[in-house]
C-alpha cells in the first residue's frame, strides 16, 4: 500500500489544468493505464475540454475510495453520495450530460457513464411521446414518411 | 485490461464554439447528419449542436440507456425518435404477450361496481369478475398484436382465468372497451358480453 499521496496533473484540450491524486486518477480506467505505462507528471487529454475535464474530476475526487492510515478503505456513505449524485446530475443542462457521456466513455468511467445514461433515461421517461423526446434532445426524425406512418401507428395502439 | 477501446461508430459532432452552453440555441433544422459524414470525427469537445448528436449515440452507450428504462411505454417512445434508436431500443415484449398475470382483484382501483375493475393501459381494457375474491389470478388474453389492428376477438370475449389450486376456467367479460388502435371509431367501441360463467 502506498500511503504517500502522488499527485498527477491532468490538461484538458484547451489548457486548463487540474492536479489531482492519483486515487482520484484511477476511477478512470482509460487514465490507469495511461499513467501506468507512461510515467510523466502532466497528462494532456486532448479530448475533453476543461468544462467537462472539471467535472469529471469533481465527479471522482468524490467518489475515491480513500484509503486512510492502517488500510481501512472507505468512502462517503452511500446515502449522501446517492444525494450528491442527484445533485450533480439535476443541475446538468442536457449538453453538458452529452459530452460527459463522451468522456465517461472515452476515460472509461463506468460510474460515471451509467450516472449520465440514467439522466438521459429520466429524461426519455418525463416525455410523453416521442415527439417531445426529439424536442428535448433537438434530434430531428430520419423517418421516411412511410416509416413516420408506422412509427404513428405503433404509437396509437400504445395510446395512453 | 486493456483500455476500452473506441467504438467504430462512435461519433461525436459539433461545431466548437466560445459560446456558453447555455446560451446555445437548438438548431433543429440543420442538425440531420449522415452517419458517414461524421464517422471519421472523434470530437468529444463540441457545445453547438451536441443536441443533434444524441441519435447518433453508440450503440453500447444507447444499450446503457435502453436497460435503465422500465415503463414499456418508454420504450415505444423513445424506440419512436429515430431510425439508429428503432434498432436499439426493442420492442416491449410486455406488450406482446398473450398472457398476463394480475394482481387479486381486491387489490384495483375499484371504479364502478362493486368487484369489478377497470385495467389501465392494456391493449384491450377489460372487467372481468373472479368466481372468488382475494387471489391471485391469471388471465389469458388472446389475439392482441401491435400489428394486427384488425384483430377481432369471438363473441362473447372470453379469457381463462387460473385461480390457485383449481383448473382454469373460462369467464366471459362483461365490458370490453377497445383502445388504442387507429381508428377512433374502433377505440370508442365498447361491448357488452355475458356476465361471467359460474
Amino acid at each position: 500500500m502506498e500511503n504517500e499521496k502522488k499527485m498527477i496533473t491532468l490538461k484538458s484540450s484547451d489548457d486548463v489544468t487540474f492536479e489531482v491524486e492519483e486515487a482520484v486518477v484511477l476511477e478512470s480506467q482509460f487514465l490507469s493505464h495511461l499513467v501506468q505505462d507512461c510515467p510523466a507528471p502532466e497528462h494532456k487529454i486532448k479530448e475533453v475540454t476543461g468544462k467537462i475535464l472539471s467535472k469529471v474530476v469533481e465527479y471522482c475526487e468524490k467518489h475515491v475510495v480513500v484509503v486512510v492510515d492502517g488500510g481501512d478503505s472507505s468512502s462517503s456513505s452511500g446515502d449522501d453520495l446517492k444525494k450528491w449524485d442527484d445533485k450533480f446530475i439535476k443541475e446538468m443542462d442536457l449538453s453538458t450530460v452529452y459530452d460527459l457521456i463522451a468522456a465517461a466513455n472515452y476515460l472509461n468511467i463506468q460510474a460515471l457513464l451509467d450516472l449520465m445514461c440514467q439522466r438521459v433515461a429520466d429524461v426519455i421517461t418525463a416525455c410523453k411521446d416521442h415527439k417531445e423526446i426529439r424536442e428535448t434532445l433537438g434530434i430531428v426524425s430520419d423517418y421516411t414518411a412511410e416509416e413516420e406512418a408506422e412509427v404513428l401507428k405503433e404509437n396509437e395502439w400504445a395510446f395512453d | 485490461m486493456a483500455p476500452r477501446k473506441k467504438t467504430p461508430n462512435m461519433v461525436w459532432v459539433g461545431v466548437k464554439s466560445k459560446q456558453p452552453a447555455k446560451t446555445t440555441t437548438e438548431k433543429k433544422t440543420s442538425s440531420v447528419m449522415s452517419l458517414s459524414d461524421s464517422v471519421s470525427k472523434l470530437q468529444l469537445s463540441s457545445k453547438v449542436n451536441t443536441f443533434s448528436a444524441w441519435s447518433l449515440l453508440p450503440e453500447e452507450l444507447l444499450h446503457i440507456i435502453s436497460a435503465k428504462l422500465e415503463d414499456c411505454y418508454d420504450f415505444i417512445h423513445a424506440r419512436s425518435v429515430c431510425r439508429p434508436w428503432r434498432s436499439i431500443f426493442p420492442f416491449p415484449s410486455s406488450l406482446l404477450r398473450t398472457r398476463y398475470s394480475l394482481p387479486s382483484f381486491d387489490k384495483f382501483p375499484r371504479k364502478g361496481r362493486k368487484g369489478f375493475c377497470t385495467l389501465e393501459k392494456f391493449p384491450v381494457l377489460f372487467r372481468v369478475r373472479t368466481p372468488h375474491h382475494g387471489l391471485p389470478s391469471e388471465f389469458y388474453v388472446g389475439g392482441i398484436r401491435p400489428d394486427n389492428s384488425e384483430v377481432e376477438f369471438p363473441s362473447p370475449v372470453q379469457c381463462s382465468v387460473k385461480i390457485p389450486n383449481s383448473a382454469s376456467t373460462f369467464l366471459n367479460i362483461v365490458d370490453c372497451q377497445w383502445r388504442g388502435y387507429s381508428s377512433s371509431q374502433r377505440r370508442k367501441r365498447v361491448r357488452r358480453a355475458h356476465r361471467p360463467l359460474s
